[in-house]
């Protein structure tokens, strides 16, 4: 019995190894590890990445700068829009309250889990980033910061499986909680079938729960369809991020007392 | 045999760091191949099972770490691929063509994407048949593909030109 299972050993070891692993991710140290070796991963990657962005950054620049010029006239269309005047004027109230503070980070990897999503970052606790705190760029909602080391800081995207945001519908304000959908997708559940739900509407934050920030936008619904339970729709949503082209990214710091 | 283990340490540190800064560059609509897989794979075909199995764990525990999923999960996923797929070429002593690469790859991937989606859906509200279709799928033959091309390219040749039992033997 022990001679035909004698080959076996090495790897019923190492699943055994990798299940007590699994088992110790709560632990405080297995997380202070994880950050630590982030930051080293930072340090030795920083070369690479930046001389390898440099023709994409600056094809961005280019576009960014057309981009700009486009969101300024659309800025001037929007604010005559009562609904997104009251967004703004929220926004002008953060800003006001001196709440939230923008830092600008930089993707240094990205995960090349099947399943799993997730970017590490170039700005960690020195900086003020702290778990939970929003990522964001321009376009929209990136994530939210998961793990965090001294200089690096790991985000889960949108796209993860095991994130949940509060979502609005903007036209009509129902509430509701997107979820990543598969691929490149995301839904919003929770919207009862009584609601008129039109395509192309936009879905943004709604603050509930506190985890993000009111008012961001995470991107426009394209498709509905009855979920498991016959009155609530299943919205399918495009979201407002090219997650496959991110390099600099904003992380929202909260002053401690709007945590 | 020090030697040998030295220069893969520094292959699998510099496939590691090319995997985390270079392969988001390679990216097609979301997918980026699993270059550590490939090089895990790589490992085995050149140094047997068990060879495979040291270098799944290290790869395995490297990803991890960086990884937001559960520490453990790339251990068990590579090392069981690896380990797996050594055994099955020990037993069959072939020499692998870069065909028999690309089909060995994208099982492989196909394996572990399975598996590490078995630990990272649960409770979420992404289905395993979704995250197959939409992720792993697409990943592994990408990863396949990768792999087909090292393998035409004159180290991979080299190494795919025996068969494994051959060079365990001359190597071990």
């Amino acid at each position: 019995m022990f001679g035909t299972l004698k080959p076996y050993l090495p790897w019923l070891g190492t699943s055994l190894i990798a299940l007590l692993l699994i088992l110790s991710n709560d632990n405080q140290q297995v997380k202070a590890l994880r950050g630590n070796f982030s930051d080293l991963i930072v340090v030795g990657t920083s070369p690479f990445s930046s001389v390898l962005k440099a023709p994409r950054l600056w094809n961005e620049n280019i576009r960014l700068h057309k981009r700009l010029s486009e969101m300024s006239i659309m800025l001037a269309d929007l604010s005559s829009s009562g609904e997104e005047c009251q967004r703004l004027r929220r926004m002008l109230d953060l800003r006001e309250k001196s709440e939230y503070r923008l830092i600008v980070a930089e993707v240094v990897g990205i995960n090349p889990d099947m399943g799993v999503r997730g970017m590490l970052l170039n700005v960690g606790r020195d900086d003020g980033v702290k778990i939970n705190h929003t990522v964001i760029i321009p376009d929209g909602v990136v994530g939210r910061i998961y793990r965090v080391g001294k200089s690096s800081s790991a985000v889960q995207l949108l796209l993860d499986p095991n994130i949940g945001i509060a979502g609005r519908l903007v036209s009509n304000r129902e509430d509701g909680i997107v979820h990543a959908a598969g691929g490149r997708k995301l839904k919003l559940d929770g919207i009862p079938i009584t609601v008129k739900v039109s395509m192309g509407d936009s879905v943004i934050t709604s603050g509930l729960g506190g985890l993000f920030p009111p008012g961001l936008l995470i991107g426009y619904t394209s498709r509905v369809q009855h979920s498991a339970s016959d009155w609530l729709w299943e919205v399918i949503i495009d979201p407002a991020v090219n997650f496959g082209s991110l390099d600099e990214l904003f992380v929202i710091l909260k002053s401690d007392n709007a945590e | 045999m020090p030697n040998e283990i030295l220069k893969l340490s520094v292959w699998g540190i510099l496939i590691f760091l090319i995997q985390i800064a270079v392969a988001p560059l390679l990216e097609i609509k979301g997918i980026k191949p699993d270059l550590l897989l490939i090089f895990v794979i790589a490992v085995t075909i050149r140094r047997g099972s068990y060879a495979g199995l040291a270098a799944g764990f290290a790869m395995g525990f490297a990803q991890d770490l960086v990884s937001i999923g559960f520490l453990g999960v790339m251990v068990l996923a590579k090392s069981t691929v690896a380990f797996w797929s050594g055994k099955w070429l020990e037993n069959r002593d072939i020499a692998l063509s870069p065909l028999g690469w690309l089909i060995l790859i994208i099982i492989a991937a196909l394996s572990q994407g399975f598996l590490v989606s078995l630990f990272v859906l649960q409770g979420s509200q992404v289905s395993l048949i979704n995250n197959m279709f939409y992720s792993v799928i697409p990943v592994s033959i990408y990863t396949g593909i990768i792999g087909f091309i090292w393998a035409l390219a004159p180290l991979g040749r080299h190494q795919a030109a025996r068969p494994t039992s051959l060079r365990i033997r001359r190597k071990g």
